[in-house]
């Protein structure tokens, strides 16, 4: 199992907001992180860990022979590779009603001590999962059969996911908003400066209030002299709360 | 010359010009092969007939580091120009854009290699740029779309000769490719001799029953689909 169960940055992530993560990498040219299309199927769920990612095909014939072998299959090897921390990303293809699978296939997902799954197709079963503790964050829920249209073809490659990269191992913050990749070489940095920018926030709005002022006199707020002056507010209130 | 080309191709490919899509499609769906139409793909080469072998190529959505990966490889360059100089005479690339159809995949200087490389064209579930000039290198070119975006702002291209999806049917490299102004029907290599007997003798029915249908003026019924009245005109 690669899962690391004392990884820090995931309780670190677990009080970070979606929006806090995505304004955090656009300035590092990381914009195409946030999945479209990909929702919470039960609001009240946060999910975070790191990516196994599973790459589904058109269904075809001869594809399915090659791939339906057992426990060898690629979806039982992905689920394998989900321990502690460690999240099912499963391309879909953007296929709305096509299943990934349902409550008997994640059960042992839940059994491995994975965190969730998110997929820009549909699941199966959704509520009975949900009660097994997983998160779930989908395109949708569905009771079609997804193998008449889909099938597991490969795991831990490079995958689209709600028209995003997800490489093995990046990081997943998920919740009611949506979803965000966070690329694994650079999930220090933005952890770092979505901290300090959910930070400057508070002050902006607190400042807001006392003035009474449209939020135009700061916006936008991490840029040139705003951020400059944001970042004086906050060593002011720093102080009159010491 | 292709890695893919094999010494049957020849005759493969002469058998496989005489038959429509359409056909393929017909004599392979009884087999279980229910998704080998391409959704979305039209030919840009009007009254041209495309068939060829795929070698393929498969796009992700763009990330700086994945740029890194991706381009600044000397002397190689791109996965795109990898999957290019795999393409030979019989050869088609065909691409899965992930069916971004405002999104490009190459246009005229991309391209131009592969026509270099005498392939016989391109399939993709994305558009294509730079259209006139690109269709004037005289390749078979077919695609969801054309526009003028600069696709790689979007997606990069990543898998070079796996099994990929386009247009919604898995492809995998090898797989014969026949495309005509109806679209694009992909053809496994492992059924290509059987698609084709069974083709012929579609064929033959049809004809059968167009010819009869002219004679008797009664309704389509009566022969098709397959029935023992069909064997009887076609003297089985």
């Amino acid at each position: 199992m690669t899962a690391k169960r004392l990884d820090p940055r995931l309780s670190l992530l677990q009080n970070l907001s979606v929006e806090a993560l995505v304004d955090a990498m656009n300035p590092m040219s990381y914009q195409k992180v946030y999945m479209e299309g990909v929702h919470s199927l039960f609001p009240e769920q946060k999910l975070v860990g790191q990516a196994v990612t599973l790459r589904f095909l058109p269904v075809r014939e001869d594809l399915k022979t090659e791939t339906r072998i057992g426990e060898d299959s690629p979806e039982y090897k992905a689920i394998e590779a989900c321990g502690p921390g460690m999240i099912l990303v499963a391309d879909a293809m953007g296929v709305p009603y096509a299943s990934i699978g349902g409550d008997i296939k994640f059960s042992r997902l839940e059994k491995n001590g994975a965190a969730g799954i998110v997929t820009d197709g549909a699941i199966r079963d959704a509520r009975v999962l949900r009660e097994s503790g997983l998160k779930l964050f989908a395109r949708g829920v569905t009771a079609k059969i997804g193998s008449l249209e889909i099938l597991p073809f490969e795991v831990n490659g490079y995958i689209q996911c709600g028209g995003v990269l997800v490489k093995p191992n990046d990081y997943i913050v998920a919740e009611h908003d949506g979803v965000v990749v966070i690329p694994n070489e650079i999930i220090d940095r933005v952890i770092d400066d979505a901290i300090s920018h959910e930070e400057l926030e508070v002050v902006v709005k607190k400042q807001l209030e006392i003035e009474n002022v449209s939020p135009g006199k700061y916006y936008p707020f991490f840029e040139g002299a705003n951020l400059e002056r944001i970042k004086k507010l906050k060593k002011r209130f720093n102080k009159k709360s010491d | 010359m292709s890695e893919n080309k094999n010494p049957t191709d020849d005759g493969i490919f002469e058998a496989l010009r005489a038959i429509p899509p359409a056909c393929l499609l017909d004599v392979l769906s009884p087999l279980g092969y229910t998704k080998l139409f391409m959704k979305g793909v039209k030919s840009f080469s009007k009254n041209e007939k495309l068939v060829a072998r795929a070698v393929t190529l498969r796009f992700i959505p763009t990330r700086v580091d994945l740029k890194e990966e991706n381009f600044f490889r000397p002397g190689i360059g791109s996965k795109r120009s990898e999957a290019i100089e795999l393409c030979g005479p019989g050869d088609v690339l065909v691409i899965d854009g992930m069916g971004e159809v405002e999104q490009t995949v190459g246009g005229d200087i991309k391209f131009l290699r592969l026509k270099q490389r005498g392939a016989e064209g391109l399939v993709t579930d994305a558009a294509i740029r730079d259209t006139a000039e690109l269709l004037s290198y005289g390749m078979k070119i077919f695609a969801a779309n054309n526009s003028g975006s600069d696709g790689d702002l979007e997606m990069l291209p990543w898998g070079v000769n796996e099994v990929i999806s386009c247009g919604g049917v898995s492809v995998k490299p090898g797989d014969y490719i026949v495309g005509d102004d109806d679209g694009v029907v992909v053809v496994p290599q492992t059924l290509v001799g059987q698609a084709i007997e069974l083709s012929m003798g579609h064929l033959r029915m049809e004809d059968a029953v167009k010819k009869q249908l002219e004679i008797e003026d009664v309704p389509v019924g009566k022969y098709y689909p397959w029935k023992d009245a069909t064997a009887e005109i076609m003297g089985d």
